[in-house]
Order: structure tokens, then C-alpha cells, then sequence
């Protein structure tokens, strides 16, 4: 039996395998074909084996054993297909057509083995090649194979660790984030079935951030931060550690309901992480993933993998954050700059608009005082004096619309102004007082020269053309602010006495401004002193 | 001492006129009428003091006034912008709000005479 010298373990265990009880009999009367098979096989460093007669008796070298795992050493000698049931229907056309001389050759195939009691996601590239005997006939089937597993599952997590980090990346606020992270991890889930992403919404309770399994018991909008929440999140968040949850019966029966992803069988247990960007930092969500049941925990690195995950949805949050606080910081900063530029600008407008329109007010009373001073210059003086102290009145309280941006004018102001022509230094010769009172433009301007004209009448007749007389000027507001009630009350002048006809002035004050003000004028040419007083509707 | 000459600075054809009454009535000399910025700036400095409307046709006065600064002769502003309409470095200047008293054009410019004198 020089064929089964060598080979190691597998080669021991061969020559002490009784043979007999198989289809294919003693070693002594193997066929030349499966001889030399077994000479290669036992010498490769390679794994293999090789399934030979019609029930394809499994033989198999060292560098198998790994692969073959808990079923060793039970799987010698048996029928390939008792000992690979759980993947027979996967590979029986292939095994098939290799007993019918066709070779073929799978590469990082997926086979979910049970060989270590668990089904097992593997990954396999291997070759079936059908072996020929003396007679021309096949004889069985060698196969040498590479384990892909560890290279597949690498890259398939860090595809996903770079989906999650590239679609967060884009992520405009925390909610994107989210969004964007449980659309990754559900674009690939072979590690975590299913993936539910909460965030905490407050002191006692998380929401759930994204919902790709909504509605189903195991993905409440909402988890309350107690013990008796569907996951027990706040021990995650009092803890910030990851913590394992058995899933069987926690969610009534059918935990079978879970998703279960690309495999056969849901999840029987599940991982919650905290998401936070370091240890001490507190978790801002939690993530619950399921854990895939075909692959064993903690002997391959699923553990960190999951963690990695939740530190990268982690940092997509935090960086949203920090650039929705940066963006928020410019977006008021930039909003608030625009509007004080805006308004500078709608004011500088207005101002050159109002400097523009008093310039050209201003150079037409100009040129309408030149004019009647040229036109009046053979008049009599003390007419072109009443027309020049009309204009300057006008002129004057135009110039106190001017400073308020032609807003309206203080009463109080208004009155100031008119009478400003009649002040003397030495002595206070009005009183004015009242409440305060804003004017519209046209109220101002018809007021500050009706003030003008009994200031004017009373300098000639009144109360100013002595040493001794007073005036004062006082109104109220009543009837919610709405009515304006003045007086204008002259005394210590010379006896009043009604004129015979009323002038320019008194009628402008009486009929005019009435009229124009929508008020009631009334003129009393009391013997102690003129007393004139307007009722007049504010708007 | 002879009488002041005065140079009129002044676009507005009326008060222009209205203006030359005024200063010869008071004893003053006009040397002259401009009411465009290259007329005051080609006029022949043979005047002792000047009335400035601020805005000429467009333009303001300001390139002239400079030069009367730096030339030392006094000068008035006579604008209807009010003062607001003044740059900061003529602050200390007189101005006149249109439309003024003709008191108070005479008043500005004894002052200004007796600034040119002294």
C-alpha cells in the first residue's frame, strides 16, 4: 500500500480505515486511477480530496481538514453526498456532470456548511475534475480547493464601512446621516440582516431614525429609556458598551419574522452598539443590528466589524453636526449681513432720494424768493416781508420732515419750529406742552404754517407785539390716540378786538388747515387774548 | 478799504441774479457769475471771496473749493442740501441753508471779510 505511505494524519488515518465496509473494498484492489489520485492528493500541501466509485467514497488530504472541520473524522470513507448534504443540491449538477467527464471550476463560491454545528457562510474556489480509469470510464471526481472566506467577508465589510462612509459623507443634517447609513447597511446584508438605527429624542426616550423595517414589533418608532423598552437601549446609552440581546421568544414567537437577510434563517441574536465618536463621548443614537447567524461570534472579527460601523455612522453624525452648527453659524451670520446691507442700502437709497427731492424743494423756494424779491422790489415792504416769512416758515418746517426722512414730525417739534422766528433770548415768551404726538408729513407741514400765521398775527395784533404777552400752546390726545384737540391762548397783549376782516393768515388757519386736517378750527377773539383751538382725527 | 470782490458760484439763473442785487446793494463787488465748475475753475483769481452752490449742474463745487482752500481765499457753501450734503473737511466752512434771509448771507459774509482781512 505505498500509495497511502505518505500523507501525515490523513495518510495514518486511511491505512487504519477498514475499507471493507465501503463500495469501494480493500486498498489492494483499488484501481490504478485512484492510486495515483491519492499519491498526488496525500502529497499536496494543497487542499483536496476525492470522491470516488459510484457513491463517491470521500477521501481527503491534511490541508483539507480545516475545511472539512467538525466533520472529521466521521466524513472518511462516507458517501460525499451524506457527508455534504446541507450543500448537495448546490453542487449535484456539477458532480453530476464530472462523473460525466466535464470538469468544471467554481470560484469564491458561497456554501453555507454545517460543519462545526452551525450552518457556516464559506466561500470556496474550487474545481471539480473528473479522473479517468484504464477502461476510458470515470472512476471519480478530484477536487482541489482554496478557502475565499476570510478574503470574501474582508472585502464585503469594508465595502460597506466605505458605503456607509460615502453616502454619509454627503449627508446634509443628522437625519440624512442616518437615513444614508441604514440605506447602506441594508444594501448588503450578509453581516447584519437587519439594521435599526435610533436616535436619541430626548432625555427618556429614542426615536427611530430610519425605517427600513418600520412597523414590525422588533422597530418601534419609539423605545422609552427603561427596563421595559423592546431593546434595552438605556443600559447601552447608561453603559455606552455594546451589549448582545437573544432574540428567541423576545419578540413573541416568530422571531422567525425577522428579516433575515440572504440567509436561510433569521438572526438568533442581536448587537447594540452606541454610536459615538469615543468612548467617554455620549452616544448620540444606538445602532441594533442582527447578527448573521452564519457566522460565529467572536471568531472572526464580526465584533469589531460591528463597532466599526457604529463609530463610522458615528463620525458621519458628528461631522454633520459640527457642519450644521458651522453652516448654521454662517447661514445667520451671511443672513443677518445681508439684511443690514440690504437695509443700509434701502436706506442710502431713500436718503439720496430725500437729499434729492429737498435739494430740489429747497433750490425752488431759493429761486421762488429771488424771484419775488425782484418782482416785489417797488412793493411794499411789509409785504414782501409776510411773503418771505411764509416761505421761510415753509421752508423751515420742511426741514424738520428732512431730519426724520420725511417720516412725519413730533408735534411738540412742529410748534418749536414755527414759532422759532418769534423766540427772543432773554425771555420765554411760549409755553408749549402736551403729550407726545407723531405727525404725518402733510398734518406737519399744515400745522407748522398755521402756527406760522397766528404766530405772525399775533407779533402785529397779538400778544407778541408788546413787552408783556404770552403764549401758550397746548393740546391733548383722546379717544384711543385718534383725536388731536390744541390751543393756541395769547394774553397779556393789548385788548383784543374782532377784526372787521379777517386776513390771509387767520383765513388759511381757520378754513384751510380745517379743511386740509379734517378738523374743526374755531377763533375766539377773546378781549384777553386770542384763543384759537383745532380738533382734528389722527390717522 | 476797498470794497470786496465777490465771485457768485451759482447755477440757478434767478438766484443768481437775485444774489448780484444782494451783494451790490450792501456795498459789495461781484467779480463775477459762474454756473459751471470749468467756468469757476478757469475764472481768474481776481476775487477775495466766493459763494458756492454746492451742486453745479450736475456736479458739485468740492474740486473748487479745494482750490480756493488752498489758495487761502474764504468761501460759503449755499446749498439746499443742508450741511449733511458737506464732506467732513469743510466742516469748519460756512454754510448757508438754502433758501437763506438775506441777513443771513450778510452776516457770513462780514465774517468772512474780516477773516480775509486779517
Amino acid at each position: 500500500m505505498d500509495f497511502l505511505r505518505q500523507g501525515g494524519q490523513m495518510g495514518a488515518a486511511m491505512r487504519a480505515f477498514d475499507w471493507s465496509a465501503t463500495s469501494l473494498g480493500r486498498p489492494e484492489g483499488w484501481s490504478q486511477s485512484l492510486r495515483t489520485c491519492l499519491r498526488i492528493l496525500l502529497a499536496s500541501r494543497q487542499p483536496m480530496w476525492v470522491w470516488w466509485g459510484s457513491d463517491l467514497i470521500n477521501l481527503y488530504n491534511d490541508a483539507y481538514l480545516p475545511i472539512i472541520g467538525g466533520k472529521h473524522p466521521a466524513a472518511l470513507g462516507r458517501p460525499a453526498r451524506q457527508v455534504w448534504a446541507e450543500i448537495w443540491d448546490q453542487i449535484k449538477d456539477r458532480i453530476a456532470a464530472a462523473m460525466n467527464g466535464q470538469a468544471s471550476y467554481s470560484e469564491a463560491e458561497l456554501l453555507v456548511m454545517n460543519r462545526n454545528g452551525y450552518d457556516e457562510e464559506t466561500y470556496y474556489t474550487f474545481s471539480f475534475s473528473p479522473v479517468p480509469q484504464e477502461d476510458g470510464s470515470i472512476g471519480g471526481i478530484v477536487c482541489a480547493s482554496t478557502d475565499d472566506t476570510d478574503r470574501v467577508v474582508g472585502a464585503r465589510r469594508l465595502a460597506l464601512l466605505r458605503e456607509i462612509a460615502s453616502r454619509t459623507w454627503e449627508a446634509d443634517t443628522v437625519e440624512d446621516v442616518y437615513r444614508l447609513a441604514a440605506r447602506a447597511l441594508a444594501s448588503d446584508p450578509h453581516d447584519m440582516p437587519f439594521a435599526l438605527l435610533y436616535r436619541v429624542a430626548g432625555p427618556d426616550r429614542a426615536v427611530l431614525a430610519a425605517g427600513p423595517h418600520a412597523g414590525h414589533p422588533a422597530a418601534p418608532r419609539q423605545l422609552k429609556l427603561d427596563a421595559a423598552a423592546a431593546w434595552p437601549v438605556q443600559e447601552v446609552f447608561a453603559t455606552a458598551a455594546r451589549r448582545m440581546v437573544t432574540l428567541a421568544g423576545r419578540f413573541g414567537a416568530p422571531h422567525g419574522a425577522l428579516p433575515r437577510g440572504p440567509w436561510a434563517a433569521a438572526p438568533d441574536t442581536a448587537m447594540l452598539l452606541p454610536l459615538s465618536t469615543s468612548a467617554d463621548a455620549t452616544p448620540g443614537g444606538v445602532l441594533i443590528l442582527g447578527v448573521n447567524p452564519c457566522r460565529r461570534l467572536g471568531d472572526d472579527g464580526f465584533e469589531a466589524f460591528a463597532a466599526l460601523v457604529a463609530r463610522q455612522i458615528a463620525l458621519g453624525v458628528a461631522g454633520t453636526e459640527s457642519f450644521e452648527a458651522e453652516r448654521e453659524r454662517a447661514r445667520s451670520a451671511d443672513s443677518l449681513a445681508l439684511e443690514i446691507e440690504h437695509r443700509r442700502r434701502v436706506e442710502r437709497q431713500q436718503n439720496a432720494l430725500l437729499d434729492e427731492l429737498n435739494h430740489r424743494v429747497k433750490n425752488t423756494l431759493a429761486t421762488v424768493q429771488a424771484m419775488a424779491m425782484q418782482t416785489l422790489k417797488s412793493a411794499d415792504r411789509p409785504a414782501r416781508d409776510a411773503f418771505i416769512a411764509r416761505l421761510f416758515a415753509l421752508s423751515s418746517q420742511h426741514d424738520l420732515l428732512t431730519l426724520d426722512s420725511w417720516e412725519g414730525a413730533s408735534f411738540e417739534g412742529v410748534v418749536r419750529r414755527a414759532l422759532r422766528p418769534w423766540r427772543e433770548e432773554e425771555r420765554t415768551r411760549f409755553t408749549v406742552d402736551g403729550p407726545a404726538v407723531h405727525l404725518d408729513p402733510k398734518r406737519a407741514l399744515a400745522l407748522g404754517m398755521g402756527f406760522h400765521e397766528l404766530a405772525t398775527n399775533a407779533a402785529a395784533y397779538g400778544a407778541l407785539s408788546n413787552d408783556t404777552g404770552l403764549v401758550t400752546v397746548s393740546w391733548t390726545l383722546d379717544g384711543d390716540g385718534k383725536r388731536l384737540k390744541l390751543r393756541w391762548q395769547e394774553e397779556g397783549g393789548p385788548p383784543v378786538t374782532a377784526p372787521s376782516r379777517k386776513g390771509f393768515g387767520l383765513r388759511l388757519v381757520e378754513h384751510g388747515l380745517g379743511r386740509e386736517l379734517s378738523g374743526v378750527v374755531s377763533l375766539d377773539f377773546a378781549p384777553g387774548g386770542l384763543v384759537c383751538e383745532w380738533v382734528m382725527k389722527l390717522p | 478799504m476797498a470794497r470786496a470782490r465777490v465771485l457768485v458760484v451759482e447755477d440757478e439763473v434767478v438766484v443768481a441774479l437775485f444774489l448780484e442785487d444782494l451783494l451790490t446793494e450792501s456795498g459789495y463787488a461781484v467779480a463775477g457769475v459762474v454756473s459751471h465748475l470749468s467756468d469757476a475753475l478757469s475764472h481768474p483769481p481776481d476775487y477775495d471771496l466766493a459763494i458756492l452752490d454746492v451742486h453745479l449742474n450736475g456736479r458739485t463745487v468740492f474740486d473748487f473749493a479745494e482750490r480756493l482752500a488752498a489758495r487761502g481765499t474764504p468761501f460759503i457753501f449755499a446749498t439746499g442740501y443742508g450741511e449733511r450734503g458737506i464732506p467732513e473737511r469743510f466742516s469748519d466752512r460756512p454754510v448757508l441753508q438754502k433758501p437763506y434771509r438775506p441777513d443771513d448771507l450778510y452776516r457770513a459774509l462780514a465774517r468772512l471779510a474780516a477773516q480775509a482781512d486779517a
